[in-house]
């Protein structure tokens, strides 16, 4: 195979640096209290300043993190709150009624974006407290970070038709299937964190790039920095990120690196 | 008629044993068909065609000399067997490796390495003797350079038998006699291979149906056996006859290295391997029918590679302690222990589903370890 | 620095010629389709490279084929890309799959029109001992 035909996604694998920093909106950030512990606020917020990551939508379990990296970073960190104080509870807090007091505790004391990023499957949604939940989130018109299969979000719309979802890891489902979603859904839109498939071979997948080029105004790209080590990879994300952002037209590359986050944000 | 009887009560004495024996064989048909494939050992094992002296007494002879010789470290501080001592199965018993400074990984045991398709807990190499060169070069291990070991070859102690193999090393590139040593090294190091074990016996004796040698395999490394192929779920990864499958996980162990480092394990290997000139399908591999470049060629990258590191072979495993990439368990049982109690919070939600707690109890955990010794050679 | 290697490739035939439905094992099409697929396999070691025989059985022409896999159980796929080359007349090989664990393995078949239109994935579950 000739050499010629390098991946930028192959060349930023082996030297980091080597793409002008497009700048990024990192989607799906968290800052845990694991994170907390082993990497300090000011040291997270010099790990993100020097990727070239301009803002992030980070959410903690348990949320002082994201309150203590705000504070650090107040010009970076757009705060979403989380449901549950540990990960552990990924798949038993939608059973917790002690969630709905939580919450309520820390809507009233911090301005949030987005509430999630939570995981929910099928009819989790179902639950009292994820409806509770979203109740809240309705209320006061945030976003819903939300990591799950279609089949909860159809429940998530059918309960709030109205809602900005930002459906997280663009829920590891095959790009045609994204984009049915995104079709069904206009205030819809997709994270791409933890999912390699995009760029993870010779060239951006012909599948997503369709899908991209179709949807240039409903993905963004993030790094989960699910386990506190993982914050030392949102360098190397970024680049990735960059790299095969740059096989995209530019437009459609910035909405994605950034300005559809924006966007999203913005949008009532 | 007497000697009649006496034959037919023989059979049946056979008989009766052999029965006995087989109830002593507690696995199920389905257990014994994946136990087999923890076997044959030792398996076959065919030179390097990407080391044209992968095999050569002469290579395997300068190999072993060189291994143990400061020679090949800038100013004679250490060898390669500082770090992987012989008496010690090629490791070093600490924690991590001391060289220059203390390193950030554990010296991994250098036996069995034909079986290996990548090398180093990053996987940083797809060859052998790729690997080889990486510590001598590495300022905080051997800090040597290609030219002085040119050098060396030229008018050093080795030169002849360099040249014997080579040719003179002076009319050669440095890059060139640099790799040539390391195929000496790697050849040398093809040789260092594990015996055959009680495992083995017992796994052979189930292929030969053969029940009452099976039986003289304890009955608590045969429950500790069943643990690992099945409740333990250790064999996804361990598997094969050299009880790992060569490629890279996510143990559930940290991989901070201090305040503001982390060790980022086959992403950092990747980089490594994909930028290597000696990688299987460059001008340094002496195969030319690339017949391994494929892996390097259509390895795919992931995010799921950061701190992830290189399934360990479990042969002779009892004998290489400590444990994991980073030397942080001490012993069997606090490996054993370490996957019982595992914490999948460190793990994605949607990665690999393979760790959970195991909820083994103290005579599982004692079978499990007594299972893992029965993996060196007796 | 080296690439991982082309997995996709797109077959300029037309038509059939190979016997269908004569070996192989028919794979299970997602969508209801008049396209068959039957995938002989090599012998499997967990771990070794390995390939598979795709016979496309229906109008097989200009069509794009990707190979994958899957481990369903454990939510996780290949580590390496595999690589797909079309022998002509709807017969497809495909190389270096890797299955690196024993279980349950699903192989994928993804079969494209030229114009993208109507995409349809074949399976093939394969327990791996």
């Amino acid at each position: 195979m000739s050499r010629v035909l390098l991946t930028i996604l192959a060349f930023v694998f082996a030297f980091p640096a080597f793409a002008e920093k497009l700048p990024i909106f990192d989607a799906h950030i968290h800052y845990s209290h694991d994170a907390v512990q082993l990497t300090p606020p000011e040291e997270v917020a010099r790990i993100l300043r020097e990727a070239g990551v301009k803002k992030a939508l980070v959410s903690s379990s348990d949320d002082d993190g994201t309150q203590k990296l705000l504070a650090a970073a107040p010009e970076i960190v757009v705060p979403a709150l989380r449901p549950y104080r540990r990960r552990g509870s990924i798949g038993t807090w939608m059973h917790d009624p002690a969630v709905v007091d939580y919450l309520k505790e820390r809507l009233a004391k911090y301005e949030y974006f987005a509430i999630g990023e939570f995981h929910a499957y099928g009819d989790d949604i179902l639950t009292p407290v994820v409806q509770q939940m979203i109740a809240m989130a309705r209320e006061r018109n945030l976003i819903l970070h939300h990591h799950g299969d279609r089949e909860a979000l159809d429940l998530i719309y059918k309960t709030w038709p109205e809602a900005r979802v930002l459906w997280a890891h663009s829920g590891f489902a095959p790009p045609g299937e994204v984009a049915d979603a995104l079709k069904t859904y206009p205030r819809m839109w997709s994270d791409l964190a933890f999912r390699s498939d995009m760029a993870s071979r010779e060239v951006l997948d012909p599948r997503w790039e369709r899908v991209f080029k179709a949807y240039p105004d409903r993905f963004m790209v993030g790094t989960d920095t699910f386990a506190p080590e993982r914050w030392y990879y949102v360098g190397s994300h970024a680049e990735y990120s960059r790299a095969w952002l740059s096989q995209l037209p530019d437009d459609v590359a910035r909405m994605i690196a950034y300005q559809n986050a924006e966007k999203m944000l913005a949008t009532k | 008629m007497r000697q009649l009887l006496k034959s037919t009560l023989a059979v049946c004495a056979l008989l009766l044993l052999a029965g006995l024996a087989r109830a002593e064989v507690i696995l199920t048909p389905d257990e014994i068909e994946q136990t087999l494939a923890h076997g044959p050992w030792p398996a076959v094992q065919a030179p390097d065609p990407s080391n044209r002296v992968s095999g050569n007494q002469r290579a395997i002879n300068l190999g072993r000399r060189l291994f143990e010789d400061p020679i090949l470290s800038r100013d004679g501080f250490m060898s390669c067997a500082t770090c992987h001592q012989p008496d010690q199965n090629f490791t070093e018993g600490l924690p991590r490796s001391m060289g220059r400074k203390l390193l950030d990984r554990n010296t991994p045991a250098l036996l069995n390495l034909r079986a290996h398709r990548w090398f180093g807990w990053g996987g940083d190499s797809d060859n052998l003797w790729a690997q080889t060169m990486l510590p001598i070069l590495h300022p905080d291990e051997m800090d040597n350079t290609a030219d002085n070991i040119k050098a060396t070859m030229e008018r050093g102690p080795y030169a002849s038998d360099y040249r014997l193999l080579f040719g003179h090393a002076a009319t050669q590139s440095s890059e060139t006699v640099l790799v040539n040593v390391a195929k000496t090294l790697a050849a040398y190091q093809e040789t260092l291979m594990t015996g055959n074990t009680s495992f083995d016996r017992f796994r052979d004796a189930l292929e030969r149906g053969d029940a009452l040698a099976a039986s003289s395999y304890p009955r608590s490394a045969q429950r500790g056996l069943k643990l690992f192929l099945g409740k333990g779920r250790c064999a996804f990864c361990h598997s094969g006859p050299n009880f790992t499958n060569g490629e890279f996980h996510d143990a559930g162990v940290p991989y901070f290295l201090g305040p503001g480092r982390v060790d980022a394990g086959r992403h950092a290997g990747l980089k490594t391997l994909l930028s290597s000139p000696y990688a299987l399908d460059g001008a340094f591999s002496d195969d030319p029918h690339k017949s391994g470049a494929w892996a390097v060629r259509s390895v795919i990258p992931t995010h799921a590679n950061f701190g992830t590191f290189r399934v360990p072979s479990l042969r002779r495993i009892a004998q290489t302690a400590p444990y994991m990439h980073d030397g942080s368990l001490a012993d069997l049982d606090a490996v054993v222990a370490h996957y019982n109690e595992i914490n999948t919070e460190r793990l994605h939600a949607d990665g690999e589903q393979l760790l959970r707690p195991l909820n083994l109890s103290s005579q599982d955990k004692e079978d499990l370890v007594t299972f893992l010794k029965s993996l060196s050679d007796d | 620095m080296r690439l991982p290697a082309v997995l996709i490739l797109v077959a300029g035939l037309s038509g059939t010629a190979f016997a269908c439905g004569t070996g192989g094992s028919q794979m299970v099409a997602k969508e209801p389709t008049d396209l068959q697929i039957f995938a002989t396999l090599e012998p499997i070691t967990v771990s070794k490279p390995f390939g598979v025989e795709l016979i496309l059985c229906g109008d097989a022409s200009d069509l794009t084929v990707k190979a994958d896999a899957w481990m369903p159980r454990h939510k996780h796929g290949m580590n390496y890309a595999p690589v797909v080359s079309a022998e002509g007349n709807g017969k497809f090989n495909v190389s270096n799959l890797v299955f690196h664990m024993p279980g349950l393995w699903q192989v994928r078949i993804e079969v494209r029109n030229a114009d993208d239109a109507k995409p349809n994935t074949y399976l093939l579950d394969v327990e791996v001992k």
